[in-house]
């Protein structure tokens, strides 16, 4: 039993420090990103006479526990998880308690230990006491597990596709019924109100975040266990095309790709359930968000193979292909995004097409320019220097938001003129960086 | 083949690389040696194309450096990773040879596969390989396109002792069939297989001085190492010479890594 709590108090002790380090800017970008998207739901909403009044209001915008949930469980499955560091645990010997207790540490302080949980219990006592702290707490829990569960499947479903879609969609299923019924009483935002109301509605959280971290115990593990060869594909002749089949490749197989796709799907259906009237608004700034994820981390990430391909293409013909797949992907984003709307009630986007289509291209070019921390004198003594991905989505991000913006608030011949003149200035500094791209040659 | 004149590279005022300056000939290798961080890796980055230097210039069998001749001519191993983490080996070996505009690859690529061990993982993406692996995939990546000049740095990186003898037997192969070879790397063993030898020294090159001369002043390679470089000289291995004082035909170069 000694040895036990031991190892169980070490993997929780190695688990909150590894994601207290690596959360915390995470957890910044987070809730910056969610003002940010909503404060431009409400821009757009405001300023395109085009799109249906919507009466928002501070009050209805979204109410914090729904949204709180909502980043809770969302967040694990676009790279929270990451903190639980499988390297890690097999170099600690990986014994099942010590397994036990980072998995734990891992969903109870993922996405933010220091910022979400307490925010969401200080709301609740602020608001209704002692019974709104304990609901506070309870909704926080539960939001990390269902997220736990979201990104486990999320994980799974890259290396198994076909047996465990049905997985994945169960993982997807609690997320929508937690959400989308909140209307009928069921999703978060009642869910807080009531157990401020009924205690016991908070152990009814507690138990179904118990069960969801349960399942994402199951799902974790299999996903660990299993590496599955890649569908074979052909790459084409051309060495352009060939590289543009390279960067495809690298989107289409990622965690990240899948989780923009879940992210498209839900999106309208949150800010439904936040009691805010759907406007198609929503597939434009999904779409900006999305592209800004992939743009992000297509030079960021690949630094070793972006150095080798530098040394075998143009930068030209390297960022025309990037830009490209780049648009493919968040053109069918865009699309996702509108048909989700349209479930919840939007208008068909047809009146607003060329500005979709649009706003998919600006997004795609917004994240043309590879972003990595300047690297110091230092990391050229032994060439070594790191990625900045939050940095590097949050510039993203800005560009990407106020392209799209640009796009919303202006007639469809000065928004192309905007697009334009941006593709063109996008272009010649990517080109500068690329001429001598020396902090990406640094990275490993 | 390559034709290096008077390259530097400079951060500021932190110097990298000095005024480099060299010739590799068609059909001969040259090892470039030195302590970690004195430009080797750069040196490379910078013939291959990534980075530009900020002095000086080389031209790749005429081309001129950053052409399009120049980058299919040239075939790089990065010291790093080097591959993306969502291609299969496979795919990367066709991903190579199509950039280098190969024909007839098909049957090389199957055969570096299974010379380099990688039989067994081609199908799986690279972003599972361990580092050894991921290696000896750059190193294939490089081969499979028969390019004129290979520049490969740090081969022997976490690769396994039959993997450095294949990788040893490939690079000795290229040269044979009339490739231009530059290599950088810690393991004096393997660089004894160069034809000729440079060290870093405070971020500029000395030599290139032909390895059997380099023995024959020196000794062993570890030697001529330690003496180029400015090093303190290390006691010569006693079983590193034959009893007339020669060198032993093991004394291409001491065991162990340089630094």
């Amino acid at each position: 039993m000694t040895t036990l709590g031991a190892d169980v108090r070490l993997g929780l002790r190695h688990q909150g420090r590894t994601t207290w380090r690596t959360a915390r800017g995470f957890a910044i970008g987070a809730i910056t990103t969610s003002v940010l998207l909503q404060g431009f739901a409400m821009l757009t909403a405001s300023l395109h006479d085009r799109l249906p009044p919507t009466e928002l209001t501070t009050a209805r915008m979204l109410p914090l526990a729904a949204g709180l949930w909502s980043a809770l469980a969302l967040l694990p499955a676009l790279g929270g998880g990451e903190a639980d560091d499988p390297m890690a645990l097999a170099a600690a010997g990986a014994g099942r308690s010590f397994r036990f207790g980072a998995r734990l540490g891992s969903s109870l302080t993922d996405a933010g230990p220091g910022l979400f949980v307490p925010a969401i219990a200080i709301v609740g006592a602020v608001v209704a006491g002692w019974p709104g702290w304990v609901a506070g707490l309870a909704l926080a829990f539960n939001g990390l597990a269902v997220g736990q569960l979201s990104g486990a499947s999320s994980s799974l479903l890259v290396r198994r596709i076909g047996p465990t879609a049905t997985l994945a969609s169960v993982a997807v299923a609690v997320l929508l019924a937690a959400t989308v019924l909140s209307g009928s009483g069921l999703g978060p935002g009642a869910w807080w109100q009531a157990a401020t109301d009924r205690p016991v509605f908070a152990v009814v959280l507690v138990a179904t975040g118990a069960a969801a971290l349960v399942g994402a115990w199951a799902l974790n593990r299999p996903a660990e266990l299993v590496l599955r060869p890649s569908r074979p594909v052909r790459v084409p002749r051309n060495p352009f095309a060939a590289v543009l089949v390279a960067y495809a490749l690298g989107v289409s197989r990622s965690v990240m790709a899948r989780s923009t796709i879940v992210t498209a799907v839900l999106t309208p259906l949150l800010v439904r359930v936040g009691g805010v009237e759907v406007t198609m608004s929503i597939a434009f700034f999904v779409t900006a968000a999305a592209a800004a994820v992939l743009g992000a981390n297509g030079f960021a990430y690949d630094g070793g193979a972006s150095v080798w391909l530098l040394g075998k293409a143009s930068r030209g013909r390297l960022l025309l292909a990037r830009v490209l797949v780049t648009f493919a992907w968040a053109l069918a984003l865009a699309f996702v995004a509108a048909t989700s709307a349209a479930l919840v009630g939007a208008a068909p986007p047809s009146d607003l097409l060329p500005q979709l289509v649009l706003t998919a291209l600006a997004a795609s070019l917004a994240g043309l320019v590879p972003s990595v921390r300047r690297p110091t004198p230092t990391d050229f003594d032994s060439f070594r220097a790191q990625p900045a991905p939050v940095a590097s989505a949050m510039g993203t991000l800005f560009r990407s938001v106020a392209l799209t913006v640009a796009i919303l608030a202006v007639s469809l011949p000065w928004a192309v003129v905007v697009v334009a003149t941006y593709a063109a200035v996008a272009a010649l500094h990517a080109r500068w960086r690329l001429r001598d791209p020396v902090a990406l040659a640094a990275l490993t | 083949m390559l034709d290096v004149t008077g390259i530097s590279r400079s951060y500021g005022d932190h110097a990298v690389v000095s005024d480099v300056s060299f010739h590799v000939a068609a059909g001969s290798m040259l090892a470039l040696l030195g302590p970690n961080g004195c430009g080797k890796s750069t040196t490379l980055k910078i013939l291959s194309g990534a980075i530009a230097p900020t002095a000086g210039t080389f031209t790749v069998d005429g081309a001129p450096a950053g052409s399009d001749r120049a980058r299919r001519a040239t075939g790089y191993v990065p010291d790093t990773r080097g591959v993306f983490p969502r291609l299969t080996g496979g795919e990367h070996l066709e991903l190579a040879a199509r950039l280098h505009q190969a024909e007839d690859w098909r049957d090389r690529a199957e055969g570096l596969i299974r010379r380099l061990a990688l039989d067994e993982v081609a199908d799986l993406p690279a972003g599972a390989y361990s580092h050894g692996q991921s290696r000896r995939l750059s190193m294939a990546m490089a081969l499979v396109g028969r390019p004129p000049l290979l520049l490969v740095d740090e081969p022997f990186d976490g690769v396994d002792p039959e993997g450095v003898d294949t990788i040893t037997e490939l690079l000795v192969e290229e040269r044979d069939r009339g490739a231009a070879l530059v290599l950088t790397t810690h393991l004096l063993d393997a660089a004894g297989i160069a034809d000729e030898v440079a060290v870093f020294r405070d971020h500029g090159l000395v030599g290139p001085h032909r390895t059997a001369d380099l023995i024959a002043e020196h000794g062993t390679l570890r030697q001529a190492w330690s003496a180029l470089a400015g090093r303190r000289p290390s006691a010569a291995p006693a079983e590193a010479r034959e009893p007339d004082g020669s060198p032993s035909p093991d004394a291409a170069g001491s065991a162990g890594a340089a630094t």
